[in-house]
């Protein structure tokens, strides 16, 4: 997985008394050294929070500040936003699935097996993850850490030729992210269930993933302020991560739940393919947020492809750095990240100085839920070898797909 | 007899893992180089690996921050024939360094309460712990420089560092010179190699791949300093623990 992490389990008397996910990174502090700082490094630094995700941490960074300063955006920069947005959801899912996901499903421990085969595959996913990291390098400059997006826009916009590049590529990509899929929708699932609430971002346009209020299947809808107003960080003295709940209890957000709350709004190949799996929604199989991303892949390509054709068509328009007044205010701002809602706070004062601010990561919102789902797997697995169940605890754990560098920060 | 691979490493310590994602980013270039050498131990593509055994090439990512940091890295170090540091946490301390020049106690109960028991030492370089042979510079480190490094270390024992500044190679691509726009930029004083990468996005060097051997760090600081304020590039200095390394520069030409 992303970061090091382990786990703890005690069986006794067949209940789980224990089921504990420890993290071993260390705390980098990032909050702490944001405070006295000039609100514009808060994109910079705070991109380095994951090397897998920047590109969420800068937008939701940018995203903050500006409902703080009360900055509007132009709908160009918007759509090269989500351009940025799907690409990063693309890449960071395929590298999970194919190089972490897979191995625990076919029982390889080694990569490199992996790839000697399955060189198809190995090839569909290169080429996909070329595809998506060479998008976010167009669009933001870099694929890790972006350096172009900046609060009010961009400090230089993609080049219209390398646009219609990726343009054109894309029908391939889409036709083997959509056999990588069929991949994924063929192997066989542990029978798993246990409900949960599952939240995600919902909009009424699209499928959350850039915009979008909070969605629960259980409740209303909520605005991102208010939720973050319920949502309790857990402060525990020797744990780096500060898991969350919600109303004192777990919750679920990431693949699955976007695809529980949100499915209806799939494009359509995605949903073809939703469909062909017979999967009954809402799922409470934790296992299948693996699947979830293999169809996520195929529909961020699809939006993808909606958004180019528009650019490519209008061609790139010029803008002019956005004039903003700096002043005491505070914001927060969410988006989707690969893994689930992603949150940044900030308060700053008259200077602009950042006074006070809070990233809550996905990974943080879910341990909780990863370890209600262990306390009841557990006992279903008690009579497998040690190292059947070590595998099957491995594959629940990594179907999560947690960033422990995220999770710490 | 079949020749035996060189053993390569590749390991993290706390960081954002992003050098090591640079890595895999680089596609078909990165398979066709593990193809070539026996990746000993490299945790994101291999659940588990022989401990027992020693590394030719050895590449650190990240910072030590916990105790189990600081012991992988000393045993990275006894295992291995080269040991490189790989990115900018590694080589220079990282974004997290920031809370060296605070009060580090403050920035940790912000975050924490005054309850928490998180390891929260100083942030140093990896140098400070063990020996360092080599460097890959950046945050993120440059994939291809990566390549070309390592190549160069298994096929002739040794790699050179050409010293010349970002300037170099943003001159080179026809960009617009920031510094000369009135942007605080540390370009001249900052070791070239990253195509000068954050110049095409206009966005001000801030010095990620720390000073070139033979750069005029106090004239351009000087100017720096005069124009937006100590406070303003310090605080620029911070963001990838280059301020230590300008200061201690200063010093040594006093």
């Amino acid at each position: 997985m992303e970061g090091h992490a382990g786990f703890l389990g005690h069986i006794l008397d067949n209940e789980v008394a224990k089921a504990r996910i420890e993290t071993q990174e260390g705390a980098r502090l990032i909050e702490g050294m944001l405070i006295g700082r000039h609100f514009t490094d808060a994109p910079v630094i705070t991109s380095r929070i994951c090397g897998i995700c920047p590109v969420v941490h800068n937008l939701t960074a940018i995203k903050a500040l500006e409902t703080a300063l009360q900055i509007k955006v132009t709908q160009q920069t918007t759509d090269l936003r989500e351009l940025m947005q799907y690409s990063q959801v693309i890449h960071s899912h395929a590298l999970h699935l194919f190089f972490l996901s897979l191995p625990d499903f076919y029982g390889i421990l080694n990569d490199l097996q992996l790839i000697k085969k399955h060189p198809k595959e190995t090839e569909f996913t290169l080429r996909i993850r070329n595809w998506s990291t060479e998008m976010v390098k167009v669009v933001g400059g870099r694929t890790i850490h972006p350096i172009a997006s900046e609060i009010g826009g961009f400090k230089v916009l993609p080049d219209v030729e390398d646009l219609k590049k990726l343009q054109s590529e894309l029908p391939k990509i889409i036709q083997q992210a959509t056999q990588l899929a069929k991949l994924f929708m063929k192997l066989k699932y542990p029978d798993f269930s246990r409900e949960t609430e599952y939240l995600s971002l919902f909009s009424k346009e699209q499928y959350g993933i850039y915009h979008g209020r909070i969605k629960s299947n259980q409740t209303y809808a909520i605005d991102i302020e208010e939720f973050a107003g319920k949502i309790t960080e857990i402060r525990k003295p020797y744990e780096a991560v500060k898991k969350a709940k919600l109303d004192g209890n777990s919750f679920m957000v990431g693949a699955i739940a976007r695809l529980n709350n949100n499915h209806q709004q799939l494009q359509p190949l995605a949903k073809k393919l939703l469909q062909q799996t017979k999967i009954k929604l809402p799922t409470y199989n934790s296992f299948h947020n693996v699947l979830a991303q293999a169809i996520e892949v195929v529909h961020c390509l699809e939006a993808s492809q909606k958004i180019l054709d528009k650019i490519v068509d209008q061609g790139v328009q010029p803008e002019t750095q956005q004039k903003y007044r700096v002043k005491a205010s505070e914001g927060v701002g969410a988006v989707e990240a690969p893994r689930g809602m992603l949150f940044h706070y900030y308060r700053l004062d008259q200077d602009g100085l950042i006074r006070d601010c809070n990233v809550i990561t996905p990974t943080a919102q879910f341990l909780y839920n990863l370890e209600d789902d262990l306390k009841i797997y557990l006992p279903d697995i008690k009579n497998m070898s040690d190292q059947e169940r070590r595998q099957q605890i491995r594959l629940l754990i990594r179907a999560y797909d947690p960033c422990i560098s995220c999770a710490t920060h | 007899m079949k020749e035996q691979k060189p053993k390569i490493a590749i390991i993290g310590l706390t960081s954002c893992e992003g050098c090591e994602f640079a890595l895999l980013d680089l596609g078909h270039d990165f398979l066709d180089f593990i193809k070539q050498v026996d990746l000993a131990e490299f945790r994101l593509l291999e659940e588990e690996f022989n401990h027992n055994t020693y590394y030719d090439l050895c590449f650190i990512e990240g910072s030590p921050i916990t105790k189990a940091n600081v012991e992988l890295l000393k045993t990275a170090r006894q295992k291995s024939k080269y040991l490189i540091a790989l990115g900018n946490c590694a080589a220079m301390g990282g974004i997290h360094e920031i809370k060296n020049y605070h009060d580090k106690k403050k920035v940790k109960e912000y975050i924490y309460g005054k309850d928490s028991k998180v390891a929260n030492p100083d942030i140093k370089e990896i140098d400070n712990y063990v020996k360092v042979d080599f460097t890959i510079r950046g945050c993120p480190i440059t994939g291809l420089e990566f390549l070309q490094i390592a190549y160069n270390l298994l096929r002739e024992n040794r790699t050179k560092l050409i010293a010349r500044p970002v300037c170099y190679e943003c001159q080179k691509n026809g960009l617009t010179c920031l510094l000369q726009k009135g942007e605080p930029c540390l370009g001249p004083i900052i070791q070239g190699g990253c195509n000068a990468i954050c110049l095409k996005s206009k966005m001000p060097c801030q010095g990620c791949r720390g000073l070139f051997a033979g750069a005029q760090v106090d004239t351009l600081i000087k100017k720096l300093n005069k124009d937006f304020g100590d406070q303003r590039i310090n605080s620029v200095l911070e963001i990838f623990g280059l301020r230590d390394e300008v200061e201690g520069h200063l010093k040594s030409i006093i």
